[in-house]
């Protein structure tokens, strides 16, 4: 349970437990450490906006053939890489992940009532993605379908509340 | 679909690009599109929450995205640098927030995530509900507002 670092943490937490429960997958949360203002992405980036007490973003970045292992575990059916339905399920995945780390934010932080806006998916090739005027941490994620990176930011830094 | 929660984005424009010195502005074609569209270089999206929950993904080549810069810094861009990168995002907040006031104003409480700009090659963009893409034609170049709303 997380308790007193920053944001970051819960939302490690909250990818370990939806990875164990939707998709039966051991996860392996690494450092959290302070991510680049403009960051590569691994083809596919899923992005969260957070607004409230704390004005923020989530970013969720993984590669085509590990949301494809991913999606296929979460929803017991077999994909290929260019089904649709890895992309609709992927960005799922992350709004449930990020809304049970909200959660976890805003009843460990009383006041802070954060909020969080729908998801969007970007697909491309050479993406890059820059969040503006907030400091911004990332942290990895090793699972038995691959490697996923979290990049968590707010406004005023430290991605974390004190 | 109710026309008055997409008019506020589309009239944002109409305000608020004048005060940077551009002239030539009008919309382009409207197209209701699917949850998946094939979006331009460069992005910027931003999202809204409470009374209001969608996104609005502000998509243009970077050509265009140069000369947004050029008229937001009052200087040429001739390179899409940091700089410029940030004029257009900063372009797209005031953009969105300027509706933000607008729907208060109507009673609408929303609030507006902090711009990520996205770019790369062959993008496509998912969105979790039908997106309305709205042209706007400007001096730099054309830009598409695509709007998602949970309505």
């Amino acid at each position: 349970m997380p308790g007193s670092g920053s944001y970051t943490e819960f939302f490690g937490a909250a990818l370990k437990e939806n990875l164990a429960e939707m998709a039966g997958l051991d996860c392996i949360v690494g450092e959290t450490r302070p991510q680049q203002e403009t960051f590569s992405s691994k083809g596919l980036a899923v992005i969260v906006g957070i607004t409230g007490k704390r004005q923020g973003l989530v970013v969720l970045d993984i590669g085509k053939e590990s949301a494809r292992r991913l999606c296929e575990l979460i929803d017991g059916e077999s994909y290929s890489l260019e089904d649709e339905f890895v992309l609709h399920t992927l960005a799922e995945f992350v709004n449930i992940v990020t809304g049970h780390a909200v959660t976890l934010i805003n009843d460990a932080h009383k006041g802070l009532h954060l909020e969080m806006t729908p998801p969007s998916l970007f697909l491309g090739s050479e993406l890059k993605i820059t969040g503006y005027k907030i400091k911004t941490e990332v942290f990895e994620a090793d699972t038995p379908v691959g490697k996923m990176t979290v990049t968590i930011g707010f406004k005023g830094g430290r991605s974390g509340g004190r | 679909m109710d026309a008055k929660l997409y008019l506020p984005f589309v009239e944002s424009f109409f305000e608020v690009l004048p005060d940077f010195g551009f002239k030539e502005l009008r919309r382009g074609k409207l197209a209701l599109k699917d949850k998946l569209v094939a979006a331009a270089n460069v992005n910027v999206l931003v999202g809204l929450s409470q009374d209001l929950r969608g996104n609005i993904a502000y998509s243009m080549t970077e050509e265009t995205a140069r000369g947004v810069a050029s008229f937001m810094i009052g200087a040429a861009s001739e390179e899409f640098d940091e700089m410029a990168k940030s004029a257009v995002a900063e372009l797209a907040n005031m953009l969105t927030s300027k509706a933000a006031v607008s729907f208060e104003r109507s009673g609408l409480l929303v609030n507006v995530s902090p711009p990520t700009l996205i770019t790369g090659e062959n993008i496509t963009l998912l969105s979790h509900v039908r997106i309305l893409a709205v042209e706007i034609i400007t001096d730099a170049g054309l830009i598409e507002a695509n709007i998602s709303l949970e309505v």
